[in-house]
């Protein structure tokens, strides 16, 4: 497995990736979102499929679906929407922030070491049908191939503790990446200090929504430390001329950071699907945004590197160890 | 003389050498653009006006080159505008501008991708070992200097490289019909608006009338004059000259000196006579003058190299798609005959349909570290009638300079080069790599 990266499909040679999205939503279904957040519902693998080829008509070859363990996951549709579509898809698992979960038990009570080991099954032997709320599980030959981790504004030590380190616990086992959500873009450095007294190596994170923040400080100082970081706000605007996000790209690429950039859409809003008639579709990323941020002064190489030499980078599994852990 | 060495070599700085390196110097290869006239462009700049391949043709054009090529448009848009025209013949949207603009375009693309580059400069041999070309000799004023290359890129246009290397080529003429050689000029001081009120079949009865009366000595009963983005002005496509003859029992075309030497002659004695009978004939041009011959005269095709793969016929019309194809053709099969007739025939692919270009047919079959791009490209006769236009000569330039650049920092082997890489690196810097893409904008 070191060496490889892990999709649904199987493992594949890192230089297979081409153009990869970091922070997708191809799949979102379960009771609690069908019915407090129905805009963000995505039940079909078809209409994913769809996204998926318009997508790979621009040139992407991996997205990475960040649903991760319980929050409305399903792995199987994922990989018939990869099969059709022809689009390498990264499965997640982790856990996302507790509003996905409602009540779901063992998301609210396991320690560290069994959430870990939730985590390392469904990187190592294959993602539960079910996701973890159904009465059994039954689990797939589809695996996943990162681990999410993710905070909310308002912080909850003792959850955030429990997660990150299950989360740092899988990833040294496996050798699999963190990727992590910051709600509202906020509470990347907190992140990365839990990261740090957990041990976690910060040239194997990322940290995702950080460019809803205008900061670029802030930026400066989270890439510092190491970790890589993912802007994927550029949809929300679509605005050729005009983009926030570009001009950050472009002024950390400046700074020297174009090693730790890596981009996504988190397109999980239905509005932003054109196979849903949204706008501007997901393909637009890899399209209009590309063109936005060549205007911005990112040159083809810059773009390389973050669509896909870094993605490559990040993806492939590292090595393991058993111990490390505090 | 040494003339330096350097990771890429293009020779030609046609719409598809120059587009090779530019896109080579982009990725931080070192590159030399050597070209043998006073300055860049090739056909593009010396004998046309007007790039055809943007877009399908049909009643729902696709756009479906971008890259190099949009910078290329806008850059032209921004100096001195170009004109959009629906071309008549069904060849698609042509992107009319100015030649001597786009020289300048070329110039300042060039120059901003850091590549060298070396006007007046004409290769004259190859040092080849095993298929690897070493380094080539060029003529300069200065005398006979040399270049070391990693990696070539023949854009010559006539396959320079790859006949001087003795890689193996097919000499337009011996299977199929050569095209024929075209010198195009210039008239002023048109009355535009007067010569939009007759048609183009209106032109050829005028053009038959003139040529049947004795008075005119036309080569040619069909061709065509357009409107420029400057007043008053219109470029042609009229004259005719055959480049295809028996010599001591063997076939020599417009790469023997003798036969170029009198096609450039008698291509501009035509041009003068067809201005003579546009002047006499036509409405519009009673007050017109011809302002300009092109530089040289212009070829449509004269050695295609032998690549790893070699299009055809049947990949053009039946529309045939690639796993490893670098860009898209929808342009008919267009056949300037020789010989007898006097026409040109034009067959379709289907309605918005495109042909893929396979980075195969750009690997020169019988070298380790060579590319071809442009007209002389791998293809038969009939697949480089389609293929040739200015558009897809940008699109394979721009594929063989970025492949060239991943090798040079590679193996220094063409057929090395991760296809992986290439494609996502073409997708990237804006290269339409797919029909579906296509249609997606």
């Amino acid at each position: 497995m070191i060496g490889s990266v892990r999709t649904v499909l199987g493992d594949v040679a890192p230089d297979r990736l081409g153009v990869t999205y970091l922070h997708e939503h191809l799949i979102i279904d379960s009771v609690l979102v069908a019915e407090t957040m129905p805009h963000i519902h995505l039940p079909d693998p078809e209409e994913a499929t769809d996204e998926l080829r318009r997508c790979r008509s621009v040139g992407v070859g991996t997205v990475v679906d960040t649903m991760p363990a319980g929050s409305g996951r399903s792995v199987e549709r994922l990989a018939d929407a990869s099969r059709r579509s022809g689009v390498h898809i990264i499965a997640s698992t982790g856990m996302h922030t507790a509003k996905y979960y409602g009540d779901v038990a063992w998301a609210n009570t396991e320690d560290a070491e069994q959430l870990a080991q939730r985590f390392i099954a469904d990187i190592q032997v294959g993602i539960d049908r079910y996701d973890y709320v159904g009465s059994s599980v039954d689990r797939t030959d589809f695996r996943a191939g990162i681990i999410k981790a993710a905070t909310f504004t308002a912080p909850d030590p003792q959850r955030d503790r429990r997660v990150f380190e299950a989360a740092v616990i899988a990833s040294q086992r496996t050798g699999a990446p963190i990727l992590t959500h910051c709600e509202a873009g906020r509470g990347a450095s907190d992140q990365i200090e839990l990261l740090g007294r957990l041990r976690m190596p910060y040239d194997r994170v990322v940290i995702s929504h950080t460019d809803k923040i205008d900061d670029y400080s802030y930026h400066r100082d989270l890439l510092e430390t190491g970790v890589y970081l993912e802007y994927d706000q550029a949809l929300r605007t679509s605005d050729e001329e005009d983009s926030p996000t570009a001009r950050l790209a472009s002024a950390m690429i400046e700074e020297g950071y174009r090693s730790q950039l890596m981009l996504g859409t988190d397109g999980a809003r239905r509005s932003l699907w054109s196979s849903l008639g949204g706008h501007p579709g997901l393909a637009w990323l890899a399209s209009g945004f590309r063109r936005t941020m060549h205007r911005y002064g990112v040159s083809d190489s810059d773009q390389y590197a973050l669509f896909v030499e870094n993605p490559r980078r990040f993806l492939t599994f590292g090595s393991t160890e058993e111990s490390g852990v505090v | 003389m040494e003339l330096g060495t350097y990771d890429v070599v293009v020779v030609g700085s046609g719409a598809a050498g120059s587009s090779a390196a530019i896109a080579s110097a982009r990725l931080g290869a070192s590159t030399l653009l050597v070209e043998k006239l006073p300055f860049l462009g090739g056909n593009s700049t010396a004998v046309l006006d007007t790039f055809y391949g943007f877009f399908t043709p049909g009643d729902r054009p696709l756009k479906v080159v971008g890259g190099i090529g949009d910078d290329v448009v806008s850059g032209l848009e921004s100096s001195g505008g170009v004109l959009r025209r629906p071309n008549t013949y069904g060849a698609g949207t042509g992107i009319t501008y100015v030649a001597e603009h786009l020289k300048v375009v070329w110039e300042t693309m060039v120059i901003a991708s850091t590549c060298d580059v070396l006007l007046h400069a004409f290769v004259q041999d190859v040092t080849v070992r095993n298929g690897r070309i070493s380094d080539l000799t060029i003529a300069t004023k200065a005398g006979l200097g040399r270049v070391s290359a990693r990696m070539v890129v023949d854009a010559s246009g006539d396959a320079d490289v790859c006949h001087h290397a003795g890689f193996g080529y097919e000499l337009a003429g011996s299977h199929d019909p050569a095209q024929t050689l075209t010198t195009t000029f210039r008239m002023a001081n048109v009355d535009n608006q007067r010569r939009a009120q007759i048609s183009k079949d209106d032109l050829h009865a005028l053009m038959a009338g003139a040529a049947d009366s004795g008075m005119y000595d036309l080569a040619r009963r069909e061709g065509s004059d357009h409107a420029t983005p400057i007043p008053f002005t219109t470029a042609t496509v009229m004259t005719r000259v055959d480049q295809v003859e028996q010599r001591d029992g063997r076939l020599i075309n417009a790469t023997d000196p003798g036969l170029l030497t009198r096609a450039e002659m008698e291509g501009r004695r035509q041009a003068l006579e067809f201005a003579r009978f546009l002047v006499d004939r036509v409405p519009g041009y009673e007050n017109a003058s011809l302002v300009a011959l092109s530089s040289q005269i212009g070829l449509r095709e004269t050695r295609r190299v032998y690549g790893d793969y070699r299009m055809t016929r049947d990949d053009v019309l039946s529309a045939r798609q690639f796993d490893d194809q670098i860009g898209l053709c929808g342009a008919p099969i267009e056949d300037h005959h020789g010989g007898e007739g006097t026409g040109t025939t034009w067959e379709y692919l289907p309605e918005g349909e495109t042909v893929g270009i396979p980075l195969g047919s750009l690997i020169v079959r019988d070298s380790v570290n060579t590319f071809v791009a442009g007209r002389c490209f791998s293809a038969s006769h009939d697949a480089q009638a389609s293929i040739r236009s200015m558009a897809q000569c940008m699109a394979m330039g721009q594929a063989v300079g970025t492949a060239a650049a991943i090798a040079a920092r590679g193996t220094g082997e063409a057929r090395d080069v991760d296809r992986s890489e290439l494609l996502s690196r073409l997708a990237l810097a804006g290269a339409i790599l797919s029909i579906d893409e296509a249609r997606l904008a």
